[in-house]
């Protein structure tokens, strides 16, 4: 008995894993994707408590270049920017990841809602979807940044969210309305096997791509949300969040106008397009990894 | 007097699976003034005939070597601005799929006038009385016609359409390929009188590529039949359909049904086409024909004259014949 | 169909304006009264005549049903009457009418300059196979889409405005200039918009170099393209009637979308360059917490985005004989 179990979960879960990092390290672009992230990722758990933050000011050593002592330099106050860089990471990477779940978790069950629900469920979660898709997100984000006054990664995340999930609830419902056609789910339904296991057994793997491929473009989204909003100001203030050393370095200390204080900006704007860059090769080697055809017209 | 002739063409297409060959070694002469044919199975290669001729091949599509002569000139060597002009001066064609080759955001004037235009100055009047006229020809009402998007006519005026501008630049040689498919029978029919009347009236040398048996009986004074790229027997209609040498073309006539003899007298030829990616050795019909020999698996057999204007690749053509005519 | 699009569009309209019912009734009351504060100090009423007409404007802390107060709010911004800015003191109405030309000039040029570079670049890339073009496509579009399109703003004020002070770093026109119709301003407002348009055209070209390249890759296996060449038409003729006419199809429907994206990232780009469209106010009526101003550029935003998905929809079927009005 616990030999067949042991089997069953080799199959159900250790295999696809292999299968899934064994594909990933075929694929070039899926490779160079997983190895930035894990770095950010790495940077945002680890590296704080590796890393000391000594946020005193030293007006002696404003706006050093990069050195041994200062790894990316120095900013306006003479603090060394890849400590901020480091520190400000976790925040960032928590809020963003948040944000990308709530909206994945969102978009899941609202379409899973309209997929199966009845005719007049689906038509009216689709009208809702639309007016969702037709005002834009971001100054709702913004709007409810300044409303509620968030300070923590989870109700910052669910800002990101709110106006965040249509694009996906309408693709994991078309979805289960193809799949609802298709054969094997007749067949599974022929055969009796109750809802809950059509459900995990066959729907669950057809759809894993999509969720998977659109998790990671909504934790890009939220990324960029949640780092413009504190860019403008509008999420209290956290001296290490990227997003507000942009905005002290562009909006309130002038050190863009400083040539020496240029790593200031560059650092956290390098970093975020490293990441972006990083999710969105991760992003593609995953769709190739799904979709062979697409692997084929390369 | 050959208006066409084909010359050792070989075409090749690069598919996942390796390299496909479209046409092999195919030889091929249009005479001017007739009405010829090549028939053969779908997948045979006849439509890459046509598109070499046209020489615009698909991405995946090279032309290998062979020669295709137009009044003795070698249409594949010259620059691509002469290879223009041949198109639809000279050549014209109607298509495979002629309903879905028009462009759908253009009125059928605009799409006339483009042709015209880009081989000939001629002043919009001028061009709206020719088009006119040879819709009338093709049995359409001009002015509906002409002030419609693609969307707006049925498949039937489509293809008509198409024959109509293809007769635009009063072409020399006019190629059909495939130009009866889906159509409704009727359609079908009024289309080979329609066509019958133009290869009368205005004496242009006709090509078409079919697998519709029956269609190529009624108009065509030469046939060509091919199988798995390679042409295996040519020869006046009354030698292919009366005499026929090759076996595979007695089972394309056999595979005919007909509309008064027994259905069960109907036989298809067992077996399917091989692949073109690895077609089989000696001859590529060997695995369905009847009369396969040891020879036949070893040797690929070349066209050889049987008859004036007839000629055979078959190893068995002789006892084929004698057979075929004991039979009947 | 085209009666379904407008019920979303009103219904997006509606369902905007209860987003600002229940954001401007739930305003914090310090903010209440500063404004009482500010309106009895400048229209010299009583401060507490002042603190109930501003609730009463706003429909706060009221004693109606709510359905009643709703009807009140809508009833009052299809009047116009939005109320004051808290922070500029003047009408939103007029900050907003004051703010719209600036940034439809930006939009509007942005996206009919990347829309039409992008289409005619994703078309070349995929008529020209297998060059250098078709790389530089898709290594152009994942390096923009992976930058966003603030810090796209960012780099394009440090190169171009900091450092090499080719373009100015903040403002619409120039002061000396006199606003009207002369060639002077003209130039001032163009050399002024000149970065955000970059900023812009530079961020969503990529992504219809992309579609447009895929979009034409497709339309080039269709029959008639092959019909079209095989009828000895010019190339010049077949890549732009033949190929491109049917080609931007698909990406054209794409085009609504891609503006209501662009009108959300303005408050970013605009804040960057500090240029004084509804992005910018925006930007600041939120950080300030002006409710007045923040409900009407809000309101604004979605209208705006409503009207472009109209036009879209318009033009389209301008383009597609298939396509009736409004289908």
């Amino acid at each position: 008995m616990s030999e067949l179990r042991r089997k069953r979960f080799l199959t159900c879960f250790v295999r696809p894993v292999i299968k899934f990092l064994r594909a990933l390290a075929g694929n070039k672009k899926a490779c160079f994707g997983s190895i930035v992230l894990l770095l950010f990722i790495l940077m945002a758990t680890i590296g704080p408590s590796i890393i000391p933050l000594d946020l005193r000011s030293n007006y002696l050593e404003r706006y050093q270049l990069p050195s041994t002592k200062h790894l990316l330099g120095t900013d306006f106050m003479g603090r060394d920017i890849f400590q901020q860089l480091v520190h400000g990471s976790r925040d960032v990477m928590i809020t963003a990841f948040l944000g990308g779940l709530f909206a994945m978790l969102l978009g899941v069950v609202i379409g899973s809602i309209a997929g199966f629900g009845s005719r007049y469920t689906d038509m009216v979660l689709m009208r809702i979807v639309d007016v969702f898709l037709t005002v834009p997100s971001f100054p709702v984000m913004m709007i409810l940044a300044a409303s509620f006054r968030v300070k923590d990664p989870v109700s910052i995340g669910l800002i990101l969210a709110v106006w965040s999930w249509p694009g996906l609830a309408r693709d994991i419902r078309s979805q289960i309305l193809s799949l609802k056609q298709r054969e094997f789910i007749e067949a599974a339904k022929m055969l009796d096997l109750g809802t809950t296991r059509i459900l995990f057994n066959e729907l669950v793997p057809n759809l894993m791509p999509y969720i998977t491929v659109n998790f990671v473009r909504l934790v890009r989204g939220a990324l960029t949300a949640s780092v413009g909003l504190m860019f403008l100001g509008l999420i209290p203030y956290s001296p290490t969040n990227w997003g507000m050393m942009l905005n002290l370095a562009i909006f309130q200390t002038g050190s863009i106008y400083v040539p020496r204080g240029l790593f200031y900006v560059l650092a956290p704007m390098g970093s975020i397009i490293l990441f972006q860059y990083g999710a969105l090769c991760f992003a593609q080697g995953l769709d190739e990894w799904f979709n062979p055809r697409l692997r084929a017209h390369e | 007097m050959e208006i066409l002739n084909i010359e050792d063409l070989v075409v090749d297409y690069e598919v996942q699976e390796g390299i496909l060959r479209s046409v092999n070694h195919v030889f091929l002469k249009v005479r001017k003034g007739e009405f010829m044919a090549i028939i053969g199975e779908s997948g045979c290669g006849k439509t890459t005939i046509v598109q070499a001729i046209f020489n615009v091949m698909p991405s995946n599509g090279y032309i290998r070597q062979g020669r295709i002569l137009f009044n003795g000139t070698d249409i594949l060597s010259l620059d691509p601005e002469s290879q223009r002009r041949i198109r639809w001066e000279k050549i014209a064609a109607v298509f495979q799929a002629a309903q879905s080759s028009l462009n759908p955001v253009l009125k059928i004037k605009d799409q006339v006038i483009d042709t015209v235009l880009d081989h000939r100055q001629m002043p919009r009047v001028e061009i709206f009385e020719r088009a006119g006229k040879l819709l009338k020809v093709v049995g359409l009402e001009p002015d509906r016609v002409m002030n419609s998007y693609p969307h707006e006519l049925s498949g039937g005026m489509r293809q008509r359409v198409v024959i109509a501008m293809a007769l635009l630049l009063d072409p020399e040689l006019l190629i059909l390929d495939e130009p009866t498919t889906a159509l409704d029978l009727i359609t079908q029919a009024q289309l080979i009188e329609t066509l019958q009347h133009l290869h009368e009236d205005l004496s242009i040398t006709m090509l078409m590529v079919t697998h519709d048996v029956s269609n190529v009986a009624k108009v065509a004074d030469r046939v060509a039949v091919m199988y798995a790229a390679q042409i295996v027997e040519v020869g006046s209609v009354e030698s292919i359909f009366y005499n026929p040498c090759h076996p595979y073309t007695i089972g394309l006539i056999n595979a005919i049904p007909s509309v008064v003899g027994d259905l069960s007298a109907k036989k298809p030829i067992p077996g399917t086409p091989p692949s073109l990616i690895n077609p089989p050795v000696g001859c590529r019909f060997h695995p369905r024909c009847p009369y396969a020999s040891r020879l036949c698996r070893e040797k690929a057999p070349e066209l050889i004259d049987m008859e004036p204007d007839h000629i055979v690749a078959c190893h068995h053509r002789l006892d084929v014949k004698r057979l075929q005519h004991e039979v009947i | 169909m085209l009666i379904k699009k407008i019920l979303i569009s009103v219904f997006t309209i509606f369902a905007a304006m209860s987003l600002t019912f229940v954001l401007v009734r739930n305003m914090p009351g310090d903010i209440i009264y500063s404004m009482a504060l500010d309106k009895a100090s400048t229209e010299g009423i009583p401060f507490d005549v002042a603190y109930e007409e501003i609730k009463g404007m706003y429909g706060v802390g009221a004693d109606d049903p709510l359905y009643v107060q709703y009807f009140r709010y809508v009833a009052n911004i299809f009047r116009g009457n939005l109320g004051d800015s808290v922070q500029y003191q003047i009408p939103v109405i007029r900050i907003m009418f004051s703010a719209l030309p600036w940034t439809l000039l930006v939009l509007s040029i942005s996206i009919v300059l990347s829309f039409v570079v992008g289409a005619i670049i994703g078309t070349l890339a995929a008529w020209k196979r297998k060059t250098l073009l078709e790389s530089f496509v898709t290594a152009y579009a994942s390096i923009t889409d992976a930058t966003p399109d603030y810090l796209t703003a960012v780099i394009l004020l440090i190169i171009f405005a900091v450092n090499l002070r080719l373009f100015p770093l903040k403002g619409a026109y120039n002061v000396d200039v006199t606003p009207g119709f002369n060639l002077k301003f003209i130039i001032s407002v163009l050399y002024h918009a000149f970065l955000p348009i970059m900023a812009y055209t530079i961020e969503n070209v990529g992504g219809w170099m992309l579609m447009m390249k895929a979009s034409a890759t497709s339309v080039l296996g269709e029959d008639y393209i092959t019909a079209a060449q095989m009828r000895g038409l010019r190339e010049r003729r077949i890549a732009i009637s033949y190929l491109g006419k049917n080609a931007i199809l698909p990406p054209f429907t794409r085009l609504a979308i891609a503006i209501g994206g662009m009108l959300g990232g303005s408050a970013l780009i605009e804040s960057v360059f500090a240029y004084p469209g509804i992005g910018f106010f925006f930007g600041k009526a939120v950080a300030l917490r002006d409710y007045p101003l923040m409900q009407g550029l809000f309101l604004l935003t979605t209208v705006g985005v409503i009207v472009a998905n109209l036009l879209a929809d318009l033009l389209y079927s301008r383009l597609d004989p298939r396509v009736k009005v409004g289908e």
